[in-house]
């Protein structure tokens, strides 16, 4: 009995801390030296309140009704890397064979690819102009343009109805059915490109070097920086604080947001340029590749470097799956790392062999890219662009209520609302997306001497005054919205002059149409009008 | 007349306030009733009631009719309360008879008066039956204006039979002047307040119990007055003598009168006996024949009158001895009742407490709320079956069907041990009683026997396991080592066998005996015994001993004989510090021991005998003497300090483990690299060497299993699969070229923590080195020699850079012959020193800066022909200070190869917290109380709702106010 007793409550307690491991908020305050006793009460049901919800969302996870798994050798001479897409089609259902396909376009340049956000889209954009995007799954082509002129990146924006190409001068944005609706002027010679779809901030940057954000939403042009560092030779966003990585000639790798004109952090990761970059999911480790033949994995949170390897040839593309799993094109081959990093480990093991190995048959890769939501990976390269089956990289379980990867039109569109209203502001973008409502740890002095001393001063009650003057004026309904609190302030009391003055002027007006029309007339005198 | 001016007091403030519409009411009835003579009846009934005394109906009521009274009574207070109609009517026609004479009355008697007598004195005798306990409001206060004393009784405090004494002797012998009295009830009001506060406290409690009671008597009383007053007027002769009565105190009336109007609400209601100053004048008694009571005919005045004459004759001793205390004045009585129903209240009001607090607290509030009767009521209702045997429904039936039939439930909840027990029993029921005792009997016997064998083996068990055992032990032993002499004597050679076994007993004695690490001496150590106890003092030098002797064996160094006079030091040497026996403080209190020897002068002129020390011969004896001892000391401190390193030197020929660290393997490792260089310096030589001389560095850097290296397995082993193992070098600290000229090789990943943390991981691999992807599949064909490989990878870190490039470069001219291209290639730019340099100008300019704002020029000359003087003047005099981070204090202080910005993101400041908000003590309670976002998106369902849930959730139904507290 005791020890059954024991034994659940020891099942209880490693339950309790994995959840808090894979949801856990942070490290507990002390409740108990809190003297406020009421506050201690609101702490203590706060940190229960976390508590469950770790737990909830840990019970939750028997709704994922699908897992990873990763291709297993079965002895130790086995190696995984060496199996071939022919041995992987064999053996996996038919429907994860089909989609594994390969698109010849061997006529126009090397091919820069790209999926939606739920993986079910695809773009191609071709360096001498040919630009398609195609539903994948079915095979379908959604359109295909030819520009005509050099096109050096093509994005998609927030889901399939717009993509953005960066060609020979500037930027356009179509829409699926391939009508220009766009010309961004002031993006010119733009090199590489990225969107943030939190944010709706498509970032640019060009030969010259200048960073450019615009807001897609509204169409405003938020902030243009100069990097001063050169053209740039790789641009990628770290998906969990929307911060840009850029890699430049030198072999640095710059931090950058909206809100500062310098780069937030700065990092020498290689001697030669820094051809790639990826950042994972979590936004824990970035892996960048350069020139001088190394590939480097960094905490970026801690600015250390973790790893660095070899690679024969200087790797042109990166990128991280969403479970983790890297993928690195180098020349014509395309390696597939697992264990770069682990997040839980204190110590970062050197990995000794890829997982699983592409390529080498005389396409030079352009640029990968993991298909969200499913185990492939696309690889564009010089004559084409081709889909592979890789065990185990993408997130099996998705949420329909963030992205949906079997949306239909109606959900499409409800989706693209609800991101709009949600929508995140460019001032938000920080190195640590929590800071939000944290305390300003400044000083007084220093408070006031940023103050601007010229600014305006600011009315509050200027979005009341004077808006409407009909039973639902701005007043009245501030009065019937907020008018029973009872707050007093400076606000407050202006209003409340506010509305004696209207109230007069109204009185007065009355009177004198009374007095204009006479007694017997003055009665039809209406107060609204 | 004084009787009915009497009444003309203000009555209780409520009614007065009720009454006044009621008033206004009225007066507009009497000025109706003026000119219709129909309508003064009611007037006239009404104030029949009021005046009672001077009317006979009122008496002839009293005689034939008391029910009928009482009845009246209540009615006429419904008029008052609420007018109807249909009833004034009535009692118009029934008080009509006796209404005569009265209307003068009507403009002349105040309403108030009017209304206050109504209610009070038409609550009658009989009317106690009727409203039994049950008090009218403002009724005691109206009869406090009463003539008569009985108005005492109103004071609540009091008992009601110390009412009548007080009457009577307030009245009588004592009665006091009014000036006097009012004086004197200041006086005492002062005194009991305080004297009878703690008296009173207990009585609150009943007092309120008995304000009931109190009432009820008072009402009593009131009726037995009115009855008095009828009879008063029916007697011409005794009405007379009361009016000659009244006569004799004019001037009391006056003074009393305007005094009571004054104070209507003050002390003085307490003192109405004296206010009207019946006693003042003349000392006669007021009696109730002089009231014109002599024909009482009603039983119940006449047994309330009896009770009225007993008392004063009972109780006159005790007037005479003890006076009564004065009643409380009002206001303070006011105050002390305020009190009692306050706490009264409060109590009442407490018990709702928890429940506020609870409902307060509560994170939800469902309106309506539940109701707690209701709730019990239901769960009470049913009473549960203790045990459910039997299935509810046709499911439970079917489950419980299939579980029995597949044995895991049992029919009728009985299993097999039931069965048993009833089998039992009913085996039992055939046999006799004699048959069963004996049974039981010989079971019990059988218990006790196995009882007892129990203990027993318990305690021989208990026995055996200390003293037994080591005595055997040692017996044992002795025979052993018996055996083995005699065998020795007989030249016998112990085999590889009876060696290990030495050195196991060896590693037990280690184990077992007095050590550092044991109980024992962690005892010692915690109770210090060692200072002041003799043999725990020797016990831890034992133990000091044996522990250095245990080094020394592991070291391989036999025990000398030096060493035990050590050790013999030490004992005597008991003030050392038993815990510290590291070699190095043993050597460290021998130096010093050295020290004091040399140190100490050879001869001390203060001692008696000096002079004879002094002398030529004994000096130089005494000098030769310490020269032998300075050679000798020197000797010893030779030896110690050579104790250090030269050990390894010859511990060629040592047995047992060896000392690994930074300072002991450092020639070992330099005869293996020479060996390893010699073998290099063929670069086609053996595959198989070169892989025992890695094997072997590994072996000696990090793994003390591996004493033997040769025991590895990794001869014969092809070249080509050391290839990938011997790329991973360390490129990086190689310090040619431009790119790479400052590159810093050492392990730089790991912050210092983390880096002690993992030392026993012997995790070295951080340290950048270059894996060749395209080699990969070479290790993947040799398993075994990744193993193999990854030692490798440690023992380079050790190893000199230049020698394993050395040998990459025989080895692996592919990979290597890249890495020298790129080096090449990126000669040009120096990056990393670029970088470097950027990170300090970022440093220096956002480090703290003084600024000097002097002008010079400002109001003197600073051209040619200052003075030096002059010219240091114009500096420095106006300094400012701007704020900055120091270069220690930045976050990339540690950092390498990483600059970040300092500066603070403005655009970033409108989302944070100018000031803590009010709750909240610190940053981190504050911070961590945002820190899990409401979202769907980021937790489950339910957490969404249960934080979403609005406090209050309004249900449709009525809100019923608490009927009682839940809790």
């Amino acid at each position: 009995m005791d020890l059954t007793a024991t034994s659940s409550d020891a099942a209880q307690l490693r339950k309790r801390k994995e959840a808090e491991k894979a949801y856990g908020r942070g490290r507990k305050i002390s409740v108990k030296s809190i003297r406020d006793k009421k506050l201690r009460g609101n702490l203590k049901a706060l940190e229960s309140k976390y508590q469950t919800a770790a737990l909830r969302a840990k019970d939750a996870e028997i709704l994922h009704e699908n897992t990873e798994g990763f291709l297993e050798p079965e002895n130790e001479l086995e190696r995984t890397y060496k199996v071939r897409q022919e041995d992987i089609a064999a053996e996996v259902p038919i429907e994860t064979a089909k989609k594994r396909f390969e698109l010849k376009l061997d006529a126009l340049g090397p091919y820069v690819c790209d999926y939606t956000r739920n993986g079910r889209e695809l773009l191609l954009a071709g360096r001498k102009g040919h630009v398609a995007t195609m539903d994948w799954r079915e095979g379908k082509l959604g359109c295909e343009i030819q520009l005509g002129e050099t096109v050096r990146d093509a994005r998609w924006l927030h889901n399939n109805q717009l993509f953005a190409v960066a060609q020979k001068k500037y930027v356009y944005i179509y829409d699926r059915a391939g009508v220009e609706i766009h010309c961004l002027k002031k993006h010119i010679e733009v090199t590489n490109m990225e969107f943030l779809p939190y944010h709706y901030l498509l970032a640019t940057v060009g030969n010259a070097g200048y960073l450019k954000y615009q807001d897609v939403s509204t169409g405003q042009l938020v902030i243009e920086m100069p990097t001063k560092l050169g053209s740039p030779t790789s641009l990628t966003q770290n998906p969990q604080n929307a911060v840009l990585h850029m890699g430049h000639q030198n072999g640095t790798v710059t931090l950058w947001s909206p809100n500062s004109t310098t780069p937030l952090a700065k990092l020498l990761a290689h001697r030669g340029p820094v051809r790639a970059l990826g950042v994972d999911r979590e936004g824990r480790y970035m892996v960048s590749t350069g020139q001088d033949l190394k590939m480097s994995v960094w905490d970026i949170r801690m600015f250390k470097e973790v790893n660095s390897y070899f690679t024969r040839q200087p790797a042109s593309s990166v990128a991280i799956s969403d479970r983790g799993l890297t993928a690195v094109g180098w020349g014509t081959q395309t390696s597939i790392w697992r264990g770069l990093f682990t997040k839980h480990s204190l110590e970062q093991e050197k990995i000794q062999s890829p997982y699983m190995a592409w390529g080498g048959d005389g396409k030079r890769i352009e640029r990968v890219r993991w298909c969200p939501f499913e185990d492939l990976l696309g690889v564009s390269h010089a004559a084409g662009f081709s889909s592979i089956i890789v065990p185990g990289a993408g997130e099996p379980n998705f949420d329909a209520s963030e992205v949906n990867p079997y949306e239909n039109t109606k959900q499409r569109q409800e989706a693209e609302v609800k991101s709009l209203l949600n929508k995140l502001q460019p001032e938000m973008i920080s190195l640590n997306p929590e800071y939000i409502g944290n305390l300003d740890l400044l000083s007084a002095e220093q408070r006031k001497a940023e103050k601007d001393l010229d600014k305006k001063p600011v009315d509050p009650i200027a979005d009341i005054k004077n808006r409407g003057r009909g039973k639902n004026s701005s007043l009245r309904k501030y009065l019937r919205k907020k008018g029973s609190r009872n707050i007093i302030d400076e606000r407050r009391l202006k209003i409340e002059e506010l509305r004696k003055s209207q109230g007069e002027k109204q009185q007065k007006r009355l009177k004198e149409a009374e007095q204009e029309l006479g007694p017997a007339l003055g009665r039809f005198v209406r107060k609204g009008a | 007349m004084p009787g009915r001016q009497s009444h003309g007091g203000p009555p209780a403030k409520k009614l007065r306030v009720k009454n006044n519409s009621k008033k206004r009411a009225l007066d507009a009835f009497s000025i109706a009733s003026h000119t219709n003579p129909d309508k003064i009846k009611i007037r006239q009934h009404r104030l029949g009631v009021q005046e009672g005394g001077n009317r006979p109906g009122k008496r002839r009521r009293d005689e034939d009719a008391d029910e009928n009274d009482g009845e009246e009574e209540v009615r006429s207070k419904k008029i008052k309360k609420g007018p109807a109609k249909g009833r004034f009517d009535e009692l118009d026609i029934d008080a009509g008879s006796d209404s005569e004479g009265n209307e003068w009355k009507l403009g002349q008697v105040d309403s108030d008066d009017d209304s206050d007598l109504d209610s009070d004195e038409a609550f009658g005798e009989s009317d106690e039956e009727r409203f039994n306990g049950y008090a009218f409001s403002g009724s005691s206060k109206a009869k406090k204006k009463t003539p008569r004393t009985k108005d005492m009784n109103l004071d609540e405090d009091e008992d009601e039979e110390s009412d009548s004494e007080l009457e009577d002797g307030d009245l009588g012998e004592d009665a006091i002047d009014l000036a006097t009295m009012l004086d004197m009830a200041e006086e005492e009001e002062r005194e009991e307040a305080e004297a009878s506060k703690p008296k009173r406290r207990v009585q609150e409690g009943s007092d309120s119990a008995e304000e009931d009671g109190d009432s009820e008597e008072s009402d009593e009383e009131s009726s037995a007055s009115s009855a008095d007053e009828d009879d008063e007027t029916a007697d011409p002769a005794k009405l007379a003598a009361l009016q000659n009565l009244i006569a004799n105190l004019p001037q009391g009336d006056e003074s009393s009168r305007g005094q009571a109007k004054q104070r209507s609400d003050g002390a003085s209601e307490y003192n109405t006996p004296s206010d009207f100053g019946i006693r003042s004048t003349n000392q006669t008694k007021l009696r109730p024949e002089d009231l014109g009571l002599s024909t009482i005919s009603d039983p119940h005045i006449k047994k309330s009158l009896k009770f009225l004459e007993e008392t004063p004759k009972g109780s006159s001793k005790k007037k005479v001895t003890e006076r009564l205390e004065v009643p409380l004045a009002k206001r303070q009585q006011d105050r002390l009742d305020r009190s009692a129903a306050y706490d009264k209240s409060k109590e009442t009001l407490n018990r709702w407490t928890d429940t506020v607090a609870h409902n307060r607290r509560a994170d939800h509030l469902i309106f309506p709320l539940p109701d707690g009767d209701i709730a019990s009521a239901h769960s009470n209702r049913q009473l549960v079956p203790t045990n459910l045997t039997k299935p509810f429904n046709e499911l439970e039936a079917t489950i419980q069907s299939i579980l029995e039939e597949s044995g895991l439930a049992t029919a009728d909840g009985k299993d097999d041990e039931d069965h048993i027990r009833e089998f039992e029993e009913l085996e039992a029921n055939k046999l006799s009683v004699g048959e069963v005792k004996a049974r039981r009997d010989q079971l019990r016997m059988a218990r006790e026997l196995l009882f007892r064998e129990e203990a027993k083996a318990k305690r021989i068990k208990k026995i055996k396991s200390k003293s037994y055992r080591k005595v055997h032990r040692k017996q044992r032993e002795k025979e052993e080592r018996q055996n083995r002499e005699a065998l020795e004597e007989g030249g016998y050679v112990p085999s590889e066998d009876e060696l290990e076994a030495q050195d196991r007993r060896r590693a037990e004695e280690r184990m077992g005996a007095r050590h550092r690490g044991s109980k024992w001496a962690k005892a010692m150590k915690e109770t210090g015994q060692s200072a002041w106890n003799e043999d725990a003092r020797s016990g831890v030098s034992e133990m000091a001993r044996r522990d250095e002797e245990l080094r020394k064996r592991i070291e391989g160094t036999a025990v000398r004989k030096e060493f035990e006079n050590e050790s013999e030091d030490s004992v005597s040497d008991s003030e050392d510090d038993v815990s510290e026996e590291d070699e190095s403080a043993e050597q460290k209190r021998l130096l010093r021991k050295l020290d004091k020897f040399s140190d100490a002068p050879l001869l001390d002129e203060s001692l008696p005998g000096a002079k004879l020390a002094n002398m030529d011969f004994m000096r130089k004896a005494d000098a030769n003497r310490k020269k032998q001892n300075d050679a000798m000391v020197e000797e010893m401190r030779r030896e110690l300090a050579g104790e250090d390193t030269p050990d390894e030197e010859d511990s060629d020929g040592d047995v047992g483990r060896r000392i690994f660290g930074p300072g002991s393997n450092k020639p070992q490792e330099k005869k293996q690299k020479s060996k390893i260089a010699s073998e290099f310096e063929e670069p086609a030589g053996s595959e198989d060497d070169e892989a025992q001389a890695e094997i072997k560095l590994g072996g000696a850097d990090n793994t003390r299993d591996t004493a033997k290296p040769t025991r590895s397995k990794s001869s014969g082993r092809p070249s080509k699969f050391n290839a990938p193992s011997i790329s991973k070098n360390q490129v990086t600290s190689n310090p040619e070229g431009g790119a790479w000229s400052k590159v810093v090789s050492k392990s730089t990943t790991i912050s210092d923590a983390e880096a002690k943390r993992r030392r026993h991981k012997k995790n070295d691999t951080i340290d950048v080195e270059e894996l060749d992807l395209s080699k990969a599949a070479l290790v993947a064909t040799q398993p075994k020699s990744r193993k193999s490989s990854k030692k490798s990878i440690t023992l380079e870190v050790d190893s000199d850079s230049d020698e394993s490039h050395d040998e990459n470069t025989v080895q692996l001219p592919y990979a290597i012959k890249d890495q020298e291209l790129i080096k090449r290639a990126f000669a040009g730019a120096d990056v990393v020193g670029d970088f470097e340099a950027e990170k300090k100008q970022t440093a220096e300019d956002e480090d703290e800066k003084t600024i000097d704002n002097t002008l010079p020029g400002w109001g003197s000359w600073v051209g040619d022909g200052l003075s030096k003087r002059e010219k240091a003047k114009n500096k420095g005099r106006f300094l400012t200070k701007s704020e900055g981070i120091k270069a220690q204090n930045r976050k990339d202080a540690k950092l390498e190869r990483v600059i970040i910005n300092e500066k603070r993101v403005k655009k970033n400041v409108k989302y944070l917290a100018s000031s803590l908000p009010h709750p909240f003590e610190t940053k981190q309670q504050y911070e961590r109380s945002l820190r899990l976002p409401l979202g769907p998106e980021w937790t489950t369902k339910e957490t969404f709702q249960d934080a979403t849930k609005p406090r209050i959730l309004l249900k449709q139904g009525i809100i019923t106010p608490m009927s009682k507290p839940l809790l």
